[in-house]
């Protein structure tokens, strides 16, 4: 058995391992079962009934196809063992599972022999019979049906109707089968001669003594026991002595098939048909081994339940297992899938919104050459068509026009170049914000040392730079403002600025929103706010507000 | 004055326009590059031949035309030409007025002139030249000259809000410094408070106290 537990356990690591490939391919199954069932039936050989039942139990539950002839062949070998270990209900559950489900033919006389059988065990001997009819009707082999035959007859027998059990033994002698079984000879010729010795039949003896000579030249245990012991109670009241050498026989014998209950009824002869002094030993024994049976029994018992109820609930825990791993998988599976999709949309949205801003400022810079600089090109061209140029005031005034020129094409490209993000960014936005003050316009910057800019994506710092920048151009260009504040203040959650001039303040409806308009789309789309407080003559005031 | 210029600009017009002042001064050896690029082999190589540059002017924004390129900029090319002939001077002419740029190419740099494009670039760059060919001070358009003063002046910060407030809530100038250090805002001396309120007053174009607080009520800063 030792040998045998890291095989197991590899195999058992093996299994689970497999557990889903293992569905889809039965064949290598059926090698699992058929080795478990040669494993049991190797321990069947050498009276190891619970290692033999532990292999059985483990073929069973690894039989898949309940209506196979393997699957009802196992369940016959565990109720067998079942009865033999004194689990009379047991068997009989495991009988009345396997007759459910089985739907072949082979099996059937066993089974019903076995649910007689245990019927016998119980004393109900009118079941018994019932299910003896039953088998004999299931066989159609001529054998079976004279083995159950004897079998009947032997209820009568321990039912203590000798002569009925006489005519339906007797026939059975004569019986070609029989006769050509000579365990099944001996055996039918025992019953007989049992039955004519308590009929007071002179025969009855001859034939114990020939079914004995038979079984000693067999050599058969389990039914050498059963000749002693119907010899030992021949002899009771006729000769002591002999039914005393049977009785320790039957003694002997039984410790060799590994039958207590044998051993218990061989023990219990000797002790009334001994007059030895080794009477009170063996009473003794009996006592002792009575004792240790019935607590014996009852652990059995519980243990055979117990690896049948373990298997059982491995099962059920396996399948558990793996219901709450796929529930888990197709949770995982659907997160996934949520996420992936979310983020797609996401992404079609920031790139629409992107798209969208791309498009607004070109038409915004389309706008402005078209407003700002084409109509005074245009202008200046009609001018060197019209005007004399060697007049110097009319070439300064060209110079003059041409001057304006270059510097609003100059002011849309400062407008619109790259912003550096870097460490420049703090610097670069400072002096962006300096350079709106002149001698007009005071920009009086507070706070700004206060922000760490490296904590805000690059987008938000353009925002906050073009945004700045708008508002700025919007003061220079319609508020006549003599301050600007930019104070900014560093709060635990986001950034908000708090942009204010004493200018005359914009009427926010009129032409001049395209401007903020664009920059309040920037703020948006980093998930800010920008809210306007303009009245004409009341300065103009903006606060600015971006998550960190 | 310098001998042999080398001149950076992808602008034909332009070059033109530098040429004629160049020429005006009688410089002799004038090399041409359009891209960046190029400027490097022709220092290195003048560097060889014993004869180096004796200055550099270049533009900062160069056409982007497909050709791929090492250096993009003029502060790249700079800083590039900079190393293999560290004392060369270097008068850069552009269309750039983003005083923080200009402001980087003096400090970082260390550029020895800038000559902004406009109505009167054509006489400041021939200025530019002599002033740089005898001076060792640096040259600026006249109308960025205010790039370069000191306006970390124009920021303020919380005790000056602090300042406003009080002196809003009516509390004299002088007894500001107490009631400072009764509420623990720091610093809080007489003098301190006294150069800050001169500052507000000039920041905020108030001709005295009041008028600054009134300015400062108006924008809502208090």
């Amino acid at each position: 058995m030792k040998t045998r537990i890291p095989y197991l356990l590899l195999w058992l690591f093996f299994v689970g391992f497999f557990y889903s490939c293992k569905e889809e391919k039965p064949a290598t199954n059926d090698a699992v079962i058929y080795d478990y069932q040669t494993k049991a039936t190797a321990f069947l050989s050498q009276y190891q009934w619970d290692s033999a039942y532990y292999y059985y139990n483990k073929a069973k539950n690894e039989t898949l196809d309940k209506k196979s002839e393997a699957y009802a062949y196992t369940l016959l070998q565990l109720a067998t063992l079942q009865q033999g270990n004194g689990d009379l209900s047991g068997c009989e559950e495991t009988i009345t599972d396997a007759l459910a489900t089985y739907t072949g033919t082979t099996y059937l006389p066993y089974f019903y022999n076995l649910m007689a059988v245990s019927y016998v065990k119980q004393k109900e001997y009118e079941h018994a019979l019932d299910f003896y009819q039953k088998a004999q009707e299931a066989t159609a082999d001529s054998l079976n049906k004279a083995i159950i035959q004897n079998n009947i007859g032997l209820v009568y027998l321990l039912n203590h109707s000798y002569e009925q059990s006489l005519s339906i033994l007797e026939p059975l002698l004569t019986h070609p089968q029989i006769q050509a079984n000579e365990l099944e000879y001996a055996r039918v010729l025992d019953n007989v001669g049992y039955a004519q010795f308590q009929l007071q039949q002179p025969q009855g003896i001859e034939n114990l003594n020939t079914s004995l000579q038979l079984r000693e030249r067999l050599q058969e245990p389990s039914s050498l026991l059963t000749s002693y012991m119907h010899l030992s109670e021949y002899h009771q009241s006729r000769d002591s002595k002999l039914a005393e050498s049977y009785a320790f026989k039957a003694y002997e014998t039984s410790k060799k098939v590994n039958s207590p209950d044998d051993r218990l009824e061989a023990l219990k002869w000797l002790t009334e048909n001994s007059s030895s002094p080794l009477v009170k030993d063996y009473s003794k024994m009996y006592f002792q081994l009575n004792d240790s049976l019935t607590t014996a029994r009852t652990t059995a018992k519980n243990q055979f339940a117990k690896i049948k109820y373990d298997s059982k609930k491995a099962t059920q825990e396996v399948i558990k297992y793996k219901n709450q791993n796929l529930f888990l998988l197709l949770l995982v599976a659907f997160i996934l899938l949520v996420v992936v999709l979310l983020y797609f949309l996401y992404q079609s949205v920031t790139k629409r919104k992107l798209l969208q801003s791309a498009y607004l400022t070109e038409t915004r810079i389309s706008k402005r050459i078209h407003d700002e600089l084409a109509n005074d090109v245009f202008h200046a061209m009609t001018f060197t068509q019209t005007k004399d140029l060697h007049d110097t005031s009319n070439k300064e005034q060209l110079l003059d026009s041409l001057e304006t020129i270059y510097k609003r094409s100059r002011d849309i490209s400062k407008e619109n170049s790259t912003i550096r993000t870097d460490d420049h960014f703090a610097v670069d936005l400072e002096q962006m914000l300096r350079s709106f003050s002149d001698a007009q316009t005071a920009v009086i910057i507070k706070s700004i040392e206060s922000i760490v800019w490296h904590k805000f994506s690059d987008e938000k710092k353009i925002a906050v730079f073009r945004v700045l920048q708008e508002l700025l151009i919007n003061t220079k260009k319609h508020g006549k403002a003599g301050v600007v504040v930019v104070d900014f203040q560093n709060q635990s959650r986001q950034l908000q600025i708090n942009y204010t001039d004493n200018g005359l303040g914009a009427d926010l409806s009129l032409q001049n929103k395209s401007g903020l308009q664009n920059a309040e789309n920037r703020i948006l789309a980093m998930k800010g706010t920008l809210t306007f407080d303009s009245q004409p003559d009341k300065g103009f005031r903006a606060q600015l507000v971006i998550p960190k | 004055m310098f001998q042999k210029v080398l001149i950076a600009e992808d602008l034909d017009s332009i070059n033109l326009a530098i040429d004629h002042v160049v020429k005006e001064l009688a410089i002799t050896e004038i090399h041409h590059v359009k891209y960046c690029d190029d400027a490097l082999p022709k220092i290195k190589r003048a560097l060889a031949d014993g004869k180096p540059f004796d200055l550099l002017i270049s533009d900062l924004s160069f056409k982007e035309d497909g050709r791929k390129v090492a250096l993009a900029s003029g502060e790249e090319l700079i800083t590039a030409v900079r190393e293999l002939q560290p004392d060369i001077p270097v008068l850069v002419y552009s269309v750039e007025d983003k005083n923080y740029r200009i402001k980087s190419l003096f400090e970082e740099q260390k550029i020895n002139g800038f000559v902004l494009k406009g109505r009167d670039s054509i006489l400041q760059l021939k200025n530019a030249i002599q002033f740089i060919a005898s001076s060792d001070n640096f040259f600026l358009s006249p109308e960025l000259k205010h790039i370069l003063l000191d306006k970390t002046g124009d920021r303020i910060d919380d005790l000056d809000i602090h300042i406003l407030k009080h002196l809003s809530l009516g509390v004299l100038q002088e007894e500001i410094e107490v009631v400072f250090k009764q509420k623990g805002i720091t610093p809080n001396s007489k003098s301190t408070i006294e150069k800050r309120l001169g500052k507000l007053k000039v920041l905020f174009r108030a001709n005295n106290t009041v008028h600054l607080i009134a300015i400062a009520k108006d924008l809502a800063i208090i």
